[in-house]
């Protein structure tokens, strides 16, 4: 049944389908518009670039009026997302508003990889390395980098059991 | 993505990207000033905060009812100080209604995917030489009608485009293609208009003198019949909005020899296009404290408003402040709704919403079964797996734009030399960039400003095509 939120996650698709954000992607579950893949690639010119990070969003009747969920399933190591890949980001919490959509969330997660704030870390010693170590912090954010592509080609080897699994 | 199932119903949901492909790429910004921020569907009920920023009535109150700033700008709000906007509302649904005509009209030979804007890019430069070369015509043929399929219903393009006369000639209204002069509100060409009678009219010329005038064009030989009589719908009017809100002049001769409905000054805006129901009796409604409310009294509001009364101390709650939302917002329409269909779409919403509902949130038929994607055991390596093909989609596609933003800038910021601050400034704010927000793409907006630069060099040629017709059939 059409609701407010579908027709708003509908419209937002359209968007990403014709609009999309330079290095960001997103379409809804093909049987649940309530829930979405998304990708984003690390942007140009910083440690994370290149990366190909694949998260999930997850929407509820209220939105626009309340944030999605969203978190990475492909590994993360930032100091602002949890090892859980929920993310600490303030406008998908407290400084929400109904005016955005699924394509400036990933916009902003997108500027969040380069530009993290500090002061209320997720992942401590992603903080600590950026603050006292930046070379060690960009070696490791290179190995996750480097991993989220190893995850793509490992899952286009194992195409059957997925096969089963789609079934 | 062509393979997922919503991109089939992506036809029917407008945006102001539709206007990308047309002759006037430039629309697309008319067409996004229009729509509400919450929603982005276009304004219902348009109403401003304190702080003059237009939203839904019913998305506005729909979230001041949790929250007590302005979505945009943070600042402090109160439900009671939204004043709604008669006139936008009259614009939107104008603009809505024609919508689709104009998207008809000014249906460009390419109609390219999306996905290649590339592709795009290489055709707008030819329909540009084709329309240098002046000649409608030529820009069609070599584009196959297979490439069209890009609205629902639309005749095949060759077709199309070889009809665009008689469309114009048929589909609308024969007005419509002229004017109303804001004083006397005479029907004429916005070419007459602008060169001789705005001028004629502003310095009181009579009735005659500015009929004889307007016969020079063949279009206005007989005046008459292009003046507005009575006109009890608002339909065959975009121009009808050119009529001033409170003429200084409204009160000159020729006004009122010509209005067959002169409204009188103290009548409402526009009351002669716009079927007022009148509402002005009619209270809003109170917001409530539920604190203080016992649920048998709660019931009896409810009832008091034919509303049902079953359900939880929780749903009865939600009925009422949903109701509350759909019947205030109500009354900031022109046209509102009658009580019963209010209550038809509160019984709709209950439906949906998971306060009246159990449904999970996930379909069954999903091969995964979780309640939220923030469960501890939620199945990262089964959802990668299941999903594998749509995550190879689309880190294709965000691939691809990544790649095309870093291609484009050189040759893009060149071309840039008009480069509309305005126009990029409206487009921040429309798509919602917020405190957080990166450093707004300057490339996008380069090639945004791009099309609408070509949009007003196509606009315009097309203006010159018609007034040499005009001067034909003269």
């Amino acid at each position: 049944m059409s609701t407010p939120a579908k027709r708003r996650l509908m419209r937002d698709f359209k968007r990403m389908q014709q609009d999309a954000p330079s290095g960001v992607s997103a379409s809804p579950l093909p049987d649940n518009v309530m829930s979405w893949n998304a990708v984003i690639i690390g942007p140009a010119d910083t440690p994370y670039e290149d990366g190909t990070f694949k998260l999930v969003l997850q929407f509820d009747e209220q939105y626009p009026n309340k944030p999605p969920s969203v978190k990475f399933i492909s590994p993360m190591f930032h100091p602002n997302v949890y090892a859980s890949g929920e993310l600490c980001l303030d406008i998908l919490q407290n400084r929400w508003s109904p005016t955005y959509d699924v394509s400036s969330i990933l916009t902003s997660i997108q500027s969040l990889l380069n530009d993290p704030n500090i002061s209320s870390p997720a992942n401590v010693e992603a903080a600590n390395l950026y603050k006292d170590h930046r070379s060690q912090y960009i070696k490791r954010v290179r190995e996750t980098v480097e991993n989220s592509w190893i995850e793509d080609d490992e899952e286009s080897e194992d195409d059957n059991d997925v096969e089963e699994v789609n079934e | 993505m062509s393979s997922n199932p919503f991109s089939k119903n992506l036809e029917s949901v407008s945006d102001p990207s539709d206007w990308n492909t047309t002759m006037v790429p430039g629309l697309r910004e008319l067409d996004s000033l229009q729509r509400c921020y919450i929603c982005k569907e276009f304004l219902k009920a348009p109403v401003m905060t304190s702080c003059n920023h237009t939203f839904c009535s019913q998305c506005i109150r729909e979230y001041l009812l949790s929250n007590t700033h302005c979505p945009l700008c943070k600042s402090e709000q109160l439900e009671s100080n939204l004043k709604k906007v008669i006139l936008l509302e009259e614009l939107v649904l104008c603009f809505k209604k024609y919508r689709p005509i104009l998207l008809e009209l000014l249906a460009n030979s390419e109609s390219v995917e999306a996905g290649d804007p590339e592709e795009c890019k290489e055709m707008k430069e030819l329909q540009a030489t084709a329309n240098d070369s002046n000649s409608i015509n030529q820009d069609i043929i070599e584009i196959p009608d297979d490439d069209v399929g890009t609205s629902q219903g639309q005749p095949p393009l060759k077709k199309r485009l070889t009809d665009k006369k008689h469309l114009v000639d048929s589909t609308l209204p024969k007005n419509d293609d002229l004017v109303e002069c804001p004083i006397c509100s005479e029907l004429m060409s916005a070419e007459k208009l602008q060169t001789l009678h705005i001028d004629q009219c502003l310095n009181g010329k009579s009735n005659s003198s500015h009929r004889s005038d307007s016969t020079r064009s063949s279009n206005m030989s007989k005046p008459h019949t292009f003046r507005r009589k009575n006109s009890p719908k608002k339909t065959n009017a975009i121009s009808s909005f050119f009529r001033p809100v409170d003429s200084p002049v409204s009160d000159s001769k020729s006004k009122s020899a010509k209005h067959g409905h002169t409204p009188s000054e103290n009548e409402p805006l526009h009351s002669n296009d716009i079927p007022v129901h009148h509402l002005s009796d009619r209270k809003r409604l109170p917001k409530l404290d539920f604190s203080s409310l016992t649920t048998p009294r709660l019931k009896d509001k409810l009832a008091g408003l034919s509303l049902p009364t079953h359900g939880s101390r929780l749903q009865l709650e939600s009925r009422y402040n949903q109701y509350y939302i759909l019947f205030n917002s109500n009354l900031d329409s022109n046209h509102p709704l009658s009580d019963k269909v209010l209550r038809h779409k509160l019984s709709q919403w209950e439906h949906s919403h998971s306060t009246f509902t159990n449904t999970s949130l996930f379909n069954t038929k999903s091969p995964i079964n979780f309640k939220s994607i923030t469960d501890k055991d939620f199945p990262v390596k089964l959802w990668l797996r299941t999903y594998k093909k749509d995550f190879k989609e689309l880190v294709e596609k965000a691939k691809l734009t990544n790649k095309k933003k870093q291609e484009a800038p050189e040759s893009n910021l060149t071309a840039d030399s008009n480069k509309s601050e305005v126009q990029s400034a409206s487009e921040n704010l429309h798509y919602g960039n917020h405190d957080h927000n990166q450093p707004h793409s300057a490339i996008s907006d380069t090639v945004d400003n791009m099309d609408i630069n070509k949009g007003i060099e196509n606009s315009s040629l097309f203006v010159f095509d018609d007034s040499q017709e005009i001067a034909n059939e003269e």
